[in-house]
């Protein structure tokens, strides 16, 4: 828009567009209808002697300012905006589960740098070492993701529409995903016999998932005649967690026959 | 101009009225009434569609997307069945409201 001479209407739209996408409040199928708006209201305008660009910027401000606009459509698709904040909820669970392999594996080697460099017997002093290099690399790495995110917005935002097209698929790959981390995660835990890990107790506030593989593992234990008490203790624990997993997958279906993408 | 209020309350009657002409979508909507109006009822464009959206949520009226004449695709709308009965309540009130605004302005008209 810069030099008026190659201005490109549907560069500008796509932008325009861009603009709008960021938001969760708006579906493609909305997006599509306000910019068939758009062009009709150029169109007009172009037909009355303005140039496209002329056209296009009244046509904007005609169609109104993007936070009111926001703000009507998040009204009318509140089931996306609150999926659209689930699933970033998970990601930041399922980018937990990998930042903290990593920090442990630092750690370890933290670990074993300070057993070498410092006298031997002085092991609080290792793991104190150890301890801390594994928080502050969590640290650096959730600020680095932190970073990263913020600016590749673009990027996320069009993979979570993706994501939303295909709720079966996303789900599965996340279910997939996460059991490959709580794979590496576990197996990290056995290499480092540092004893800074917490035990591995029932109570774990990160694994969502994993969890199901123990909720299977106990309805083995129920098939046997004591193991019934072990049965209500999992749906207990584990029901409400099953429950989001389906509750997700049922929104995210519901959303998808809510938006059907239109061939342009 | 009427105010904000007034604009907000007379949208969906607006709307259903001119969807029971005949379909249309939301860009033609919004010149209609400019038209009809001659410019008195002025819609922030945009904020016509959260408006239809929820319309048909609340089944007043139905949409589809189809290509017009200039094979551009365009969401059009249709009043439904609760939409008509919708719009007839719609006319018994706001009819009542201008019968006795008009009553009340005629008596007035002749005291002065």
């Amino acid at each position: 828009m810069e030099n008026s001479g190659s201005f490109d209407l549907n560069v500008a739209i796509a932008r325009w567009r861009q603009g709008l996408g960021a938001s969760s409040a708006f579906r493609r199928d909305n997006l599509d209808e306000l910019e068939s708006h758009l062009r009709d209201t150029v169109q007009t305008l172009t037909t009355k002697g303005l140039d496209e660009e002329e056209a296009f910027l009244i046509a904007v401000r005609r169609l109104g300012y993007a936070e009111p606009l926001e703000r009507e459509f998040a009204k009318v698709n509140s089931t996306q905006v609150w999926l659209v904040r689930a699933i970033w909820m998970l990601t930041g669970i399922l980018l937990l589960q990998v930042i903290m392999p990593v920090a442990r594996i630092a750690g370890f080697f933290a670990f074993v740098l300070a057993r070498n460099l410092l006298p031997q017997s002085q092991v609080h002093l290792h793991r104190s070492l150890a301890a801390l290099v594994i928080l502050g690399m969590a640290v650096a790495l959730v600020a680095g993701a932190w970073r990263l995110a913020l600016r590749r917005q673009k990027f996320l935002t069009e993979w979570t529409q993706r994501m939303l097209d295909r709720p079966w698929l996303a789900t599965f790959g996340l279910v997939v995903l996460v059991e490959a981390l709580h794979t590496l995660d576990a197996a990290t835990a056995r290499t480092s016999t540092l004893g800074l890990r917490p035990p591995r107790g029932d109570g774990s506030l990160l694994g969502v998932f994993p969890h199901v593989q123990r909720f299977i593992q106990s309805i083995e234990v129920w098939q046997r005649p004591f193991g019934s008490g072990a049965m209500l203790y999992s749906i207990i624990q584990y029901g409400p967690q099953l429950a989001l997993l389906v509750t997700l997958v049922v929104l995210m279906r519901r959303h998808r026959q809510q938006n059907p993408s239109i061939a342009s | 101009m009427p105010s904000k209020e007034l604009v907000a309350a007379s949208t969906i009657p607006l709307v259903l009225s001119i969807l029971g002409e005949k379909e249309s979508y939301g860009y033609e909507l919004i010149q209609r009434v400019n038209e009809l109006s001659g410019g008195a009822v002025q819609w922030s464009e945009g904020m016509l569609y959260p408006v239809l959206h929820w319309m048909e949520k609340e089944k007043l009226i139905e949409s589809e997307w189809r290509a017009a004449e200039s094979g551009r695709k365009r969401k059009y709308y249709r009043v439904r069945k609760e939409g008509r009965k919708a719009l007839q309540h719609e006319k018994e009130q706001w009819t009542a409201v201008h019968a006795t605004l008009t009553k009340l302005w005629k008596t007035q008209a002749h005291s002065i």
